[in-house]
């Protein structure tokens, strides 16, 4: 006796139509059963079940509200690993502003002070009560200081077509390394390096205009060493939005 | 990664009429309008599964708020080229349901060490079987190709046929089938191994 092949196990498993005579052999013929029940009890568990009655249409008002609480919340969400397993969605307490990796998905949690990692956040955050007035200065905007004696201003000018990028950073640290200017989107997971620092903390650099400066609109001066990465150090000096 | 893309964007204000891919594009580039609209659309939807798989109506919020959060905060890793913000939505909602699982059985474990401990005989109803293969499968699921991924969720979470599944995704039908017979094939593989493990 011929067994049935394997794709037609799946096929009948899923409940699509096949030839019929494959079916009249599963009644007759208990390896092909056994391995269709093993299928069918894949699918039976994988199927999403169908609604129940009575069962409400659409969760309460109160689940989106929590939704967005917890994204405006000023605290860093926890970046879920690309196939998330096991990373929980509640975010983690206070305490982790900073930390250092040069994984660029992990300076989603250094984003505290910017309460940047999500958009609404950052709506939030410049537009909650308590934010201090948005500070514009001959510099350019100011950045959020990441290091309590360094403050950085961007400024973009020009048009579209020749812009740059005009970066001054006050109090850098002492370094045997250098410093790395960054547009970055505001999950902090794009980021597009933009040259370096000169030694007077200031730097004119070209954007390009294929750039969505709505995207990247985040602005970040990092401290590099010369260890031959090429990779965000994850060491943030500034970080703010740039007025583009 | 998304190429950076000037000026793709549809208006925020036309959110409520557009395209599924529309929609997945703003919500990849972070636009808050974009969730908005996905949990109007989706919200019952994730919710609905959640409820159903959990049978629990607290938890079902709770996990329905970790897979916008989570979604939202992971938007990044939304690739529309291996398919839609929807099934995306619910392989996050499915993996979800099963992190809720796993915090169950750590609890009715902690539960039964107590419970033993005091030799107190009330505990909560063990998870079923079927839950427990979901639970197993949805993680094996992950680990498959990104194609036998896509055609399992297109007919797990979609209940689409092959033929609708071939037409969505642009595969020829052999090409489908034969993707979904090698991902069920390897699930079964896994469960299997999982049931021996544990007899």
């Amino acid at each position: 006796m011929k067994h049935t092949d394997e794709e037609t196990l799946a096929m009948l498993a899923l409940g699509e139509e096949t030839d019929p005579a494959a079916s009249l052999h599963l009644h007759e013929c208990d390896h092909c059963r056994r391995e269709y029940d093993s299928l069918r009890r894949i699918v039976t568990a994988m199927r999403t079940p169908a609604p129940a009655e009575h069962e409400p249409v659409l969760p309460s008002e109160e689940v989106w509200n929590s939704i967005a609480a917890e994204l405006r919340s000023p605290g860093p969400p926890a970046p879920l690993p690309a196939h998330g397993t096991t990373a929980p969605a509640r975010r983690p307490g206070p305490g982790r502003l900073r930390r250092t990796s040069r994984f660029a998905v992990v300076l989603a949690a250094c984003a505290a002070l910017l309460g940047a990692a999500s958009g609404s956040a950052l709506t939030w955050w410049l537009t909650r009560p308590d934010a201090p007035v948005e500070q514009t200065v001959a510099d350019g905007r100011r950045l959020d200081s990441l290091r309590a004696d360094s403050a950085g201003y961007a400024h973009l000018k020009g048009d579209t077509g020749r812009r740059s990028l005009e970066i001054t950073v006050r109090g850098l640290p002492e370094t045997a390394g250098y410093f790395e200017v960054w547009l970055m989107d505001r999950t902090h997971t794009k980021l597009v390096s933009m040259g370096v620092l000169g030694p007077d903390g200031r730097a004119v650099l070209p954007v390009p205009a294929t750039i969505d400066l709505d995207e990247y609109s985040v602005v970040d001066v990092s401290l590099q060493t010369y260890n031959g990465k090429p990779d965000h150090s994850g060491d943030s000096i500034v970080r703010g939005l740039h007025d583009g | 990664m998304t190429a950076v893309r000037e000026g793709a964007a549809a208006p925020a204000a036309g959110v409520a009429a557009a395209t599924e891919e529309e929609l997945g594009e703003g919500f990849a580039r972070g636009d808050e309008a974009c969730l908005n609209e996905a949990y109007r659309r989706w919200g019952a939807l994730v919710h609905g599964v959640a409820a159903r798989r959990l049978a629990d109506p607290e938890e079902a919020k709770d996990v329905t708020q970790q897979v916008f959060v989570g979604a939202w905060n992971n938007r990044g890793s939304f690739d529309s080229r291996r398919g839609s913000l929807r099934t995306w939505l619910m392989g996050i909602t499915h993996k979800k349901v099963a992190d809720a699982f796993d915090r169950r059985s750590r609890h009715l474990r902690d539960v039964d060490a107590a419970t033993a401990a005091a030799d107190i005989s009330v505990r909560p109803a063990p998870a079923t079987e079927t839950l427990l293969d979901h639970m197993v499968l949805i993680r094996e699921m992950e680990g498959l190709p990104d194609r036998q991924q896509l055609v399992l969720q297109l007919a797990f979470y979609e209940d689409l046929s092959q033929t609708q599944i071939a037409e969505r995704t642009g595969m020829p039908l052999g090409t489908v089938k034969s993707h979904t017979r090698r991902g069920l094939m390897r699930l079964k593989k896994r469960l299997e191994a999982d049931r021996e493990a544990h007899r």
